[in-house]
C-alpha cells in the first residue's frame, strides 16, 4: 500500500514536472538484458549498472581519482593489527515501500548471504579475506556464525579479516556487500527482484521492467540526498545491435552510447559527432596468453619470440582506434601497483629483429622447423579481427604458421581451463583497484583463472607477500618485481593494450565517466534542449 | 538406322527424331533468363577454380594502413579492415560459398536420395517407420540443431593431436578452414525433403509396368533398383537440388553471422557480409559488393534451375 | 474428419519425445556447463548450484522432471536468468515474435500470391518478368543487410517509421518487411506456376466455354486450386521464419523470443534450450494440421472420412 502510494507520488511528480517540461528524463542502452539485479548474484556489468544505481554500498569510488569515498558508511577505521574493520553507517536511509532503516543488520545479512554457498554467488570470493568467509563459502566446514562480519550496534558494522589487507574499504563498497532488504528477500525469495516486490535504498527506484525491452528507474523521493539528484528518470534499452543503438543515437532516441569501430573514423571526422566523442582509460587489459606448459610455448625464447612481434601501435590505431594504449604488463594504470612497462623497459615491445634473434636463438632460425600453432579466442567480431590481424604479424615477422580458431564462450573457457591452446585469447577488468585482484588473483600458481599454467615459486612468494604488506612504497616494489618475471623474464603472457571506454554522449548531458563500477546517475545532469 | 530426313522442296517437313535431352536441351536454350543464369554460374566457377590467377591480390594480402578504403584506382572494391582487397577476397570467397552450396547440397543429396530410394522401394511397414521418422524430424528447429551439431564439431575436434582418428579429423577440418565440418552439418540438417521427394517418386516408378515386368522376369530387387527405379528418380532429385543450392549459399551466410562460419582468414561471402553489414553507414562497399555476389548467384541459380526444370518437365508441350 | 483430426493430434507424442531425447543429449554431450565463467566458482558452489536445479541427477532423472512438467505446462526456471520461470519468458515474448511473424507472413503471402498471378495472367512479358525480379529481389537481399538499409533510409533520413524497439503499430512495419519479402518469392514463384498448370487444365476450358465471366474464372476455379501448392509450403516457410526472426529481432531491437533460440545454447540454459525446441515442433505440428485441413477446404477433390 504505501509502496503504491509512493510511486503514485514519484510519477505525478513526474508526470506534473513533465506538463511543465521540466521532467529530466535520460535514455540509456544497457545493451541487454540484464541476467539479475540480485546484488548477491550479478556478476555482469549490465546488473551491476542497475544494481549501483538502487543500492547504496558501504563506499563508493570517485570517478576522477578513484579514491574510496563514503557512501552508506559515514567512516571508518581499522585497528591496530589491522584485522578489524569497522564502518559507521548514515542513520537517514530508508527502504523503498516501508520506510524502514537501513540498518547494519541488512549489511550483516547481505554479506552472510552472498557467501551462503546456497545462493551461488559467483563473486562471493573476493569476500574470502574475511575470518570464515572461506570456511563458510567453499563448504569447509564453517558456518555463517563462523564469518567475521557482525553489526556491533544499529549502524556500526565490524568485519575481522584474516590478514591485513589495506585495500578493503574498496571491497566493503561492492555490489556483492550491499545491504537488502530482508524482509523482502525472506517473503518473495528468487521473485523479489521483481518490480511490484523489490525494496531498494538508493537514488533511484525500480519502477518497470519488460523483459528484453527497457527498464525505467525512477528518482527515488526518500532518497537522503534526493535534493540533489537531478535526473528524474533513466529509461534504460537493451538494444544489443551495435550498429542499431548508433543509429537510434543519431536518430536523438539515444543520449549516450559507444560507436562500433567501423563508424570511428566517420565519427572522428564529423563536425558534430567529434564534439561528442571521449576516449577515457577503462579498466582492462587485453591479453594473449601461451600455454606455458605446451609445446614449443614450454621455451621461454620462443614466447619472448611471438611477444616481441606483435605491432601493438599499428593494432590501436587501424584497427581497434579507440585511443587505447599499448601494454606491455598485465595491471592496467590507475590500478595500485600498476607498473608502466613502456616507460621503465619492462616487457617486450615490437622488435622485428628481435624477434626473429629470440626465435632462432630456440632453435628455429627463421621459422624453419616451427610447427603449426593454435590461436584460439572465443566467438565474436572484434576478437576475429584482432586476431587476423596478429596471426598475420606473427606469421610475417617470424615465418611461421598460426591457424585462427574460434570456440563459443562456454567451450572455450572449458578448453583454456582443461587442456589450454598454445596462444589463447583473454582479457582482465578491474574488481577493485589494486593490483592483488589482477597479479595474485589470476596468475598465481594456484589461481583457477591461470590457464597459461605459469607456475613459478618466486613469483608465488612476491604476489602472497605483496597481499599481505601494508605500507604502499613496499608493495609497490613487490608487485614491479612480480610483473617483472611474468611479463619480461618469463614472458608467460604477452599483454597487448589496455582498454579504453569510446563513448558518444549529447552535449545537454553533463555527466561524469566511472571507470570502476556504475555510473552515478545521480550526479548528472540535463540542460534544456 | 532408320533415317527420316527427307529433304523436300516445300512446305511437308518430317521431323527429326530426338531425344529427351536434346529436346529438354532445345526448349533450356530459348529461355533467356536460364542461359544469363547458366552464363553467371559457369563464371563464379571458372573464378572459384582460377582464384589464385584472377585475383589481383592474395586474400591475406594487405597493409593494415589502408583499412576500409573506398573503391579507388587500386583496389576496384575498397579493402576491408585490414586494408586487404575487398574484390580479390570476393573471389576467394567464390570457393568457400560456392562449395559449402555444392558440398553440403551433395551431402544432403547423397542420404535424402539414399534414404528416400530405401524407403519407398521397401514399401509397407519400413516405409511407413522411415517416413514417419521424417515426419518428426522436420518438427525439429533447424538453427537449434545446427548451433547444437556446430558447438558440438568445434569442441570436440579442434585438437590435432596426431595417430588418433579424432585427431586426424580436426587436423582435416583446420586445413580446410573450418569448412568440413560445415558441409556434415549442412547435410545432416537438409536431407529431409529431398528424402520425401525421392520416395514419393520412387513409389510412383515402383508401380510402372516395365517394372513389374522385370520383377516377373525374376530379376533381383537390388538390381531393379539400381538398374531401374534409381536412373528415372535421380534427374527429377538433381533438378530438385540444384534448385536448392541457393538456399545452402543462404544458409552459409547465415552460420557465418552467428559466428559458426569458416575460420579466418579464409573469405567466405556470408563471413563478408556480417563484417561489412555493420560498417554500412560508413564504408558500405563493405556489404555492397558481397550482398550483390550473393543476390547475384541466387538469381544465377534460380533462373537456371527454373528453366532446367521446366525444360525437362515431361508434361509440357515442345 | 474427427477421427482425422484426432489421429493427428495424437501424432504429436511422438514427435514430442523424439525432438526431445534428441536435443535432451546432444544439449548434455556438447562441453561447458550453466556455471562456467571466467571467474572460475568454487567447487562447492557449483555443486550447490547443480545441486539447486538438480543437474547432478542422473540424465534420465532429469529428462524424466523435465518432461514430467511439461506436461503440467511447467517448463522450469532459467537457470541463466535468475527471476524468471521458462513460462514467464514464453509469456512475455512469444507474442511479439508471433505478432512479427505472423504480419510478415501475410506480408509475404498477399505479396507473394498477387505477384504471381500477375506474373502468370501476364505471362512472358515485361511485367511477368518485372514481377519475378521484384520478388526475387527480396530473396536475394539477406536480413542482415536489408534491416540495417531500411532502418536507414527510412528511419533515421525520412523520419517515416520509429529506429527501431517495439510498441506501437508504426514499429512492426520494416522489420516485418524485411523479414516478409524474404518468402515472398518463393509464394510468387509457386502461385505462378501452379496457376499456369490450373489455366490448361479442362475445367477451365469449360467453364470459359460455357460463357462464365472471366473475373469468375479466375477466382473461382483458377485461384482456389492453384492456392494448394502455396498452402503446402506454408509449413516450412513459417519455420524459416521463425529462424529468420533471431536476426530481425536482433537487429530491430524487438523483444522476442528469437535471440533465445542461439543464446540459451551458448548459456547453457537446458529448460530454455528444451522449451523452445518442444514450442517448436508443436507449432509445426499444428501449422501441418492446419494445411492438411484447408486442402479439404481448396481441392473438393480431397476429402477425409
Amino acid at each position: 500500500m504505501k509502496r503504491a502510494l509512493v510511486l503514485t507520488f514519484a510519477l505525478t511528480l513526474v508526470f506534473g514536472l513533465m506538463a511543465v517540461g521540466q521532467v529530466k528524463s535520460l535514455n540509456w542502452n544497457l545493451g541487454t538484458e540484464p541476467p539479475s539485479l540480485d546484488p548477491n548474484i550479478a556478476t555482469d556489468t549490465t546488473s551491476i549498472q542497475v544494481i549501483q544505481a538502487l543500492f547504496l554500498g558501504l563506499t563508493d569510488f570517485d570517478d576522477n581519482t578513484m579514491a574510496v569515498v563514503p557512501e552508506l558508511a559515514t567512516s571508518w577505521e581499522n585497528s591496530e593489527d589491522g584485522l578489524t574493520w569497522t564502518f559507521n553507517l548514515r542513520d537517514d536511509v530508508v527502504w523503498t515501500r516501508t520506510g524502514r532503516k537501513v540498518t547494519a543488520h541488512d549489511v550483516v545479512y547481505s554479506v552472510k548471504r552472498t557467501l551462503d554457498p546456497a545462493t551461488g554467488s559467483s563473486y562471493a570470493y573476493v569476500l574470502w579475506i574475511i575470518e570464515g568467509a572461506q570456511a563458510f563459502n567453499n563448504e569447509e566446514g564453517g558456518t555463517a556464525e563462523g564469518v567475521g562480519v557482525r553489526a556491533v550496534d544499529d549502524y556500526t558494522v565490524e568485519f575481522t579479516l584474516i590478514q591485513p589487507a589495506g585495500y578493503f574499504p574498496s571491497i566493503a563498497g561492492l555490489w556483492v556487500c550491499r545491504p537488502l532488504p530482508r524482509f523482502i528477500v525472506d517473503e518473495y525469495g528468487d521473485d523479489w527482484t521483481k518490480p511490484e516486490n523489490i525494496a531498494t535504498n538508493g537514488a533511484y527506484e525500480l519502477g518497470v521492467w519488460v523483459h528484453d525491452s527497457h527498464l525505467v528507474l525512477y528518482k527515488s523521493p526518500t532518497f537522503y540526498n534526493a535534493d540533489n539528484v537531478n535526473i528524474d528518470q533513466v529509461f534504460c534499452y537493451m538494444i544489443e545491435e551495435a550498429s542499431t543503438a548508433m543509429l537510434m543515437y543519431e536518430a536523438g532516441a539515444l543520449d549516450s552510447t559507444a560507436p562500433p569501430l567501423e563508424d570511428m573514423d566517420r565519427v572522428k571526422t564529423d563536425p558534430v559527432l567529434s564534439q561528442e566523442l571521449t576516449m577515457a582509460p577503462d579498466l582492462c587489459t587485453y591479453y594473449y596468453g601461451f600455454n606455458n606448459e605446451k609445446e614449443p610455448f614450454d621455451d621461454p625464447l620462443v614466447r619472448k619470440a611471438f611477444a616481441s612481434a606483435i605491432d601493438r601501435q599499428s593494432l590501436i590505431d587501424f584497427i581497434l582506434k579507440g585511443g587505447q594504449s599499448p601494454a606491455q604488463t598485465f595491471t592496467c594504470p590507475g590500478i595500485f601497483g600498476h607498473v608502466d612497462g613502456v616507460a621503465e623497459g619492462i616487457g617486450y615491445p615490437y622488435d622485428i629483429e628481435a624477434a626473429q634473434g629470440y626465435l632462432a636463438e630456440a632453435g628455429y632460425p627463421n621459422g624453419e622447423g616451427f610447427p603449426e600453432v593454435t590461436l584460439m579466442h572465443n566467438t565474436s567480431e572484434g576478437h576475429s579481427k584482432i586476431a587476423q590481424f596478429i596471426a598475420q604479424s606473427f606469421m610475417d615477422t617470424l615465418n611461421v604458421t598460426v591457424n585462427i580458431v574460434n570456440q563459443e564462450w562456454k567451450v572455450y573457457l572449458e578448453t583454456c581451463r582443461t587442456d589450454c591452446p598454445q596462444i589463447y585469447r583473454m582479457g582482465w577488468c578491474a574488481d577493485y583497484p589494486d593490483a592483488n585482484n589482477w597479479v595474485n588473483e589470476v596468475f598465481h600458481s594456484a589461481s583457477g583463472s591461470n590457464y597459461a599454467n605459469y607456475t613459478s615459486p618466486d613469483y608465488d612468494a612476491l604476489v602472497e607477500q605483496a597481499a599481505r604488506a601494508t605500507d604502499p612504497a613496499a608493495r609497490l616494489d613487490l608487485y614491479r618485481q612480480a610483473e617483472t618475471l611474468l611479463c619480461d623474464v618469463d614472458a608467460a603472457i604477452a599483454p597487448i593494450y589496455f582498454y579504453t571506454i569510446v563513448n558518444l554522449t549529447k552535449p545537454y548531458v553533463v555527466r561524469t565517466f566511472a571507470p570502476l563500477g556504475g555510473e552515478h546517475w545521480d550526479q548528472w545532469d540535463i540542460l534544456p534542449h | 538406322m532408320l533415317s527420316s530426313h527427307v529433304v523436300s522442296g516445300g512446305r511437308n517437313k518430317t521431323r527429326k527424331s530426338r531425344s529427351l535431352w536434346k529436346d529438354g536441351l532445345r526448349r533450356l536454350s530459348r529461355n533467356g533468363a536460364a542461359i544469363i543464369g547458366g552464363c553467371i554460374v559457369f563464371a563464379l566457377v571458372i573464378l572459384a577454380v582460377g582464384a589464385g590467377w584472377i585475383a589481383p591480390y592474395h586474400y591475406t594480402d594487405g597493409r593494415v594502413i589502408d583499412n576500409y578504403l573506398h573503391p579507388n584506382g587500386e583496389h576496384l572494391m575498397g579493402c576491408d579492415f585490414m586494408g586487404r582487397d575487398l574484390m580479390s577476397r570476393l573471389i576467394y570467397g567464390t570457393r568457400v560459398s560456392l562449395s559449402a552450396a555444392v558440398v553440403g547440397a551433395f551431402t544432403s543429396f547423397f542420404i535424402g536420395v539414399s534414404y528416400g530410394l530405401i524407403s519407398g522401394f521397401a514399401g509397407g511397414k519400413v516405409d511407413n517407420a522411415m517416413m514417419r521418422f521424417v515426419d518428426i524430424m522436420y518438427g525439429f528447429p533447424t538453427l537449434i540443431l545446427i548451433i547444437l551439431l556446430m558447438v558440438f564439431f568445434k569442441s570436440t575436434f579442434s585438437n590435432i593431436e596426431p595417430g588418433t582418428f579424432r585427431g586426424a579429423l580436426s587436423a582435416l577440418d583446420a586445413r580446410m578452414g573450418g569448412m568440413f565440418f560445415i558441409f556434415v552439418g549442412i547435410g545432416i540438417t537438409s536431407w529431409l525433403g529431398m528424402a520425401r521427394l525421392v520416395r514419393g517418386m520412387t513409389l510412383s516408378v515402383r508401380e510402372k509396368e516395365y517394372i513389374e515386368a522385370t520383377r516377373a522376369i525374376g530379376a533381383p530387387k537390388l538390381r531393379i533398383l539400381f538398374r531401374h527405379v534409381f536412373p528415372n528418380v535421380l534427374g527429377p532429385a538433381i533438378v530438385a537440388q540444384a534448385l536448392a543450392i541457393p538456399g545452402f549459399i543462404l544458409y552459409e551466410a547465415f552460420l557465418s553471422f552467428i559466428g559458426l562460419g569458416v575460420n579466418p582468414p579464409m573469405p567466405s561471402w556470408g563471413m563478408m557480409l556480417s563484417e561489412g553489414y555493420v560498417a554500412m553507414r560508413s564504408h558500405p562497399h563493405l556489404v555492397l559488393f558481397p550482398a550483390i555476389a550473393i543476390s547475384l548467384t541466387l538469381f544465377a541459380f534460380n533462373f537456371l534451375g527454373d528453366g532446367v526444370r521446366d525444360a525437362f518437365d515431361p508434361k509440357q508441350v515442345g | 474428419m474427427i477421427t482425422f483430426l484426432i489421429r493427428r493430434i495424437l501424432w504429436v507424442i511422438p514427435v514430442i519425445l523424439l525432438v526431445s531425447i534428441c536435443t535432451f543429449m546432444l544439449m548434455h554431450a556438447i562441453p561447458g556447463g550453466p556455471f562456467d565463467a571466467e571467474k572460475a566458482l568454487p567447487q562447492a558452489i557449483i555443486d550447490n548450484l547443480n545441486a539447486k536445479y538438480h543437474l547432478d541427477d542422473p540424465l534420465w532423472k532429469q529428462y524424466l522432471d523435465y518432461m514430467w512438467g511439461f506436461v503440467r505446462f511447467d517448463l522450469g526456471p532459467s537457470i541463466a536468468y535468475r527471476a524468471r520461470s521458462v513460462n514467464d519468458i514464453l509469456s512475455d515474448q512469444w507474442p511479439v515474435t508471433a505478432l512479427l511473424g505472423s504480419v510478415s507472413f501475410a506480408i509475404a503471402i498477399i505479396g507473394g500470391v498477387a505477384l504471381g498471378t500477375i506474373s502468370a495472367f501476364r505471362q512472358n512479358t515485361i511485367i511477368d518478368y518485372s514481377s519475378m525480379f521484384i520478388s526475387m529481389l527480396g530473396l536475394s537481399i539477406p536480413n542482415m543487410a536489408l534491416g540495417p538499409l531500411l532502418l536507414w533510409i527510412f528511419a533515421l533520413n525520412l523520419r517515416w517509421f520509429p529506429p527501431a524497439t517495439w510498441g506501437t503499430p508504426a514499429h512492426v512495419v520494416l522489420p516485418a518487411i524485411t523479414l516478409g519479402t524474404a518468402f515472398m518469392a518463393s509464394f510468387a514463384r509457386i502461385t505462378r506456376a501452379s496457376i499456369l498448370q490450373v489455366i490448361r487444365e479442362d475445367y477451365i476450358q469449360t467453364a470459359r466455354a460455357k460463357g462464365v465471366r472471366e473475373s469468375l474464372v479466375l477466382l473461382k476455379h483458377c485461384l482456389r486450386n492453384a492456392l494448394i501448392p502455396v498452402v503446402t509450403i506454408a509449413g516450412p516457410s513459417f519455420a524459416a521464419i521463425m529462424t529468420g526472426s533471431m536476426i530481425v529481432e536482433r537487429i530491430f531491437a524487438i523483444p522476442g523470443i528469437g535471440k533465445y533460440y542461439v543464446t540459451s545454447v551458448g548459456n547453457r540454459d537446458y529448460p530454455v534450450v528444451m522449451a523452445m525446441t518442444l514450442i517448436f515442433a508443436l507449432a509445426v505440428v499444428v501449422m501441418n494440421l492446419l494445411v492438411d485441413v484447408s486442402y479439404g477446404f481448396l481441392d473438393p477433390r480431397i476429402r477425409y472420412n
